[in-house]
């Protein structure tokens, strides 16, 4: 982050400091930009002539002139182009500044993660589509192409001398999400087809047609290269100690959200599915049978992604362990909430007036089994009466009060809105009574189940304000900028604790090694040089100020400096 | 409360053991009801529906032209072919009427090219038969699915 200020010129430096600084980054903007585009095009324009090569099958009508002048001059022209203009660069980014700038950094990240994702799904296509039984030669040589501007790249990241210093964890971590996301589809889809053909059989449902591990095949490929390149980045590359804002945000998103709303959609549907075929016999087995194999995969490996990554967020630090759970939470949570608007909206079906057939088993099979999905998962991992760990992870528990509450408190006004109109309306045509019932009891039940989650979490809020002010009621400084050396998170934490104020920290640059990114004693409690922090709680204690300059340094120094507004 | 870690790191193992039962128990099952399916009886709407629908996706268009009313012969023109090679048939449900029936089947084409979603489009839709001379004919079949013996004579 302390190269962020370096390059970037600051605005406090006079007019013409601000050219002299602005200058180099202009250029390296232009001159990524620049290259970025012609490598593109160049791996496009060898991608359709290598397409082309590679094409063995018996040509009926070749009228293409408009697609080889296109690749012919991409290649020859954008080629030659971006082979000068990497050269070009290659040999300036021997110097520090161009080493640390921003825009290096952003250029190889970006230009690795996107020719991993067209060379991996360019060659899984193909690889899907050969075990269909067609070969696509196009695709192959668009993977092919592709994944040699990968290893180029990746060449130009591990070279010692000449490697970006900045964001050099971006490229592994997004390669990870990727390989994660296709992974995962890749196996349910393979699981699912597996299942659902077996069920069909079970079931005694006749299907024909192609035969089925055709599909299984090309999911199973699909898995397998997923899989892989999860593998490469997250084991090898060892992404799985990376610290960082983005590698968190990363793991939260897509290990956690993602697959605890993979888990409990799909389970959701499996329960439906088995309890619609003992208790609804308004349509046939093989119609409610259908969604099951699918369903019963994806809750399966949904399950398994977020009881992997929910360890591997324990095993880094408590703060991700917290908004691990406050995620997971906050999904069963959605589920068991919907599954009480729509068991209200059942209940209601008879004091209506129905016409032809009963929906009632189908929506109330539906609501109990989103609710029996949804709130046991959300009581294991809210634990209401244990609230042991209750000084730490305030702020972050607060936070999900505030959404929520605040959310259902909006979904509740928009169905009290509905309501409202459905009541006049109703009243103004002159329907009969049982109609009324029946247009109002969806949004009826949907405010029920919005009311009692934001009556629930309001009241959980004012209890924890009761036994903890908030800490901002003590806060004396407003902004505080601090200058660690280290990782410096710990003290920031304890100086937002202790006085409330928003902590800027800027990293001192250690002699002879470079700050660390993979840092793995995050989870220590003492930094691994600095202050103590009994000592910094102490020089904190009576300083006022809209802002104040912090200074630490590895030994237990510590200067406090008030600055004028 | 933190459950304990060494608990903690046991179930994704857990997880994925149910995961490889359950895939062995679909294999058994698969490998237990596997074979043709079983032809269903000639004199009832879905036998008749299953055997046209084999003898369309095998091409074989005399035998299938065989389950069609003369109404349909007449009336038909020759529309795109159906592509037999990616389509999956499966038998929903039969109405029996006196004089007339509906098979509703689900038809389903795979793609099987990307990570997600191998079934790309799936639909539902009924042939229509009625019963002459005693047996059932299709009257009406779903688009996919009907064939135009003869193509080339209208």
């Amino acid at each position: 982050m302390a190269h962020l200020f370096g390059t970037v010129g600051s605005h406090d430096l006079p007019e013409r400091g601000n050219e002299v600084t602005a200058t180099p980054t202009v250029r390296r903007l232009i001159v990524f930009t620049l290259l970025f585009t012609l490598v593109v095009i160049g791996a496009i324009g060898l991608a359709g002539l290598l397409g082309r090569l590679l094409e063995t099958g018996v040509e009926l009508v070749r009228d293409d002139t408009a697609s080889l002048a296109r690749s012919l001059a991409f290649t020859l022209i954008g080629g030659p182009f971006a082979a000068v203009l990497w050269w070009v660069v290659w040999r300036r980014a021997e110097e520090t500044s161009e080493q640390d700038s921003l825009s290096w950094g952003v250029y190889v990240a970006g230009a690795s993660t996107v020719s991993l994702v067209t060379f991996s799904s360019s060659l899984l296509f193909a690889a899907a589509t050969l075990a269909g039984g067609n070969w696509s030669p196009q695709t192959f040589a668009t993977g092919v192409v592709w994944a040699a501007v990968w290893l180029w790249h990746r060449g130009m990241s591990q070279d010692a001398r000449r490697r970006p210093l900045c964001l050099r964890s971006v490229a592994p971590i997004l390669g990870a999400a990727y390989g994660l996301v296709i992974g995962t589809g890749g196996a349910v889809t393979t699981l699912g087809l597996f299942f659902a053909h077996a069920i069909h059989g079970l079931a005694g449902v006749d299907t024909f047609g192609q035969p089925w591990w055709r599909n299984v095949l090309g999911a199973l490929v699909w898995a397998a290269g997923g899989v892989l390149v999860w593998w490469w980045y997250w084991v090898r590359k060892r992404v799985q100690f990376a610290g960082g804002r983005l590698a968190h945000v990363t793991l939260a998103v897509v290990g956690i959200l993602g697959s605890s709303v993979l888990m409990l959609a799909g389970a959701g549907i499996t329960l439906n599915s088995v309890l619609r075929l003992g208790f609804d016999s308004s349509e046939s087995a093989a119609r409610i049978l259908e969604p099951l194999g699918f369903s019963l995969s994806s809750a399966l490996l949904g399950a398994l992604v977020l009881a992997y990554h929910y360890h591997a967020a324990i095993e880094r630090s408590v703060g991700i362990d917290r908004t691990a759970r406050l995620l997971v939470s906050g999904v069963a949570l959605v589920a068991a909430a919907s599954g009480i608007g729509v068991i209200a909206n059942a209940l209601l079906v008879p004091f209506g007036i129905p016409l032809a057939g009963s929906g009632v088993h189908t929506l109330l099979i539906g609501g109990l089994s989103s609710f029996i999905v949804g709130a046991p998962l959300w009581w294991l991992v809210w634990k209401p009466a244990h609230r042991t760990d209750f000084s730490e992870g305030l702020a972050g528990r607060r936070i999900y009060l505030i959404a929520v509450f605040g959310l259902s408190a909006v979904s509740a006004l928009v169905t009290l809105l509905v309501l409202g109109y459905r009541l006049f309306e109703f009243a103004l045509a002159d329907h009969v009574g049982g109609a009324f019932i029946d247009r109002v009891r969806a949004p009826l039940g949907l405010f029920i189940a919005t009311a009692l989650v934001a009556a629930y979490h309001f009241s959980v809020w004012r209890q924890d304000r009761a036994v903890a002010p908030l800490p901002g009621k003590q806060g004396t400084i407003d902004q505080v900028i601090l200058v660690a050396s280290g990782d410096g998170v710990e003290l920031k934490r304890l100086i937002e604790e202790q006085t409330g104020a928003t902590v800027k920290l800027w990293r001192r640059k250690t002699i002879g090694s470079q700050a660390p990114t993979h840092s793995s004693d995050s989870h220590q409690d003492i930094p691994s040089s600095g202050p103590p922090l009994d000592l910094l709680a102490e020089a904190l204690k009576n300083v006022k100020g809209k802002r104040v300059l912090v200074v630490t340094g590895s030994g237990t120094a510590i200067e406090v400096i008030p600055l004028a507004d | 409360m933190v459950p304990p870690q060494r608990k903690l790191a046991k179930i994704p193992l857990l997880i994925l053991g149910v995961i490889v039962i359950l895939v062995l128990v679909a294999a058994i099952s698969i490998a237990v009801t596997r074979g043709e399916p079983t032809l269903l009886e000639e004199s009832t709407p879905a036998g008749v529906v299953q055997r046209y629908v084999a003898a369309a996706v095998d091409g074989d268009e005399a035998t299938a032209a065989g389950y069609l009313t003369e109404a349909v012969f007449a009336d038909c023109s020759p529309m795109e072919q159906f592509r037999a090679d990616n389509l999956s048939i499966t038998l929903i449900s039969t109405k029996e009427r006196s004089n007339s029936a509906d098979v509703a089947v689900s038809i389903a084409s795979f793609s099987g090219n990307g990570p997600f979603g191998a079934q790309e489009s799936s639909y539902e839709d009924v042939f229509s038969l009625v019963r002459t001379d005693g047996a059932w004919r299709i009257s009406s079949a779903p688009w996919d699915l009907t064939i135009c013996p003869n193509e080339g004579t209208k």
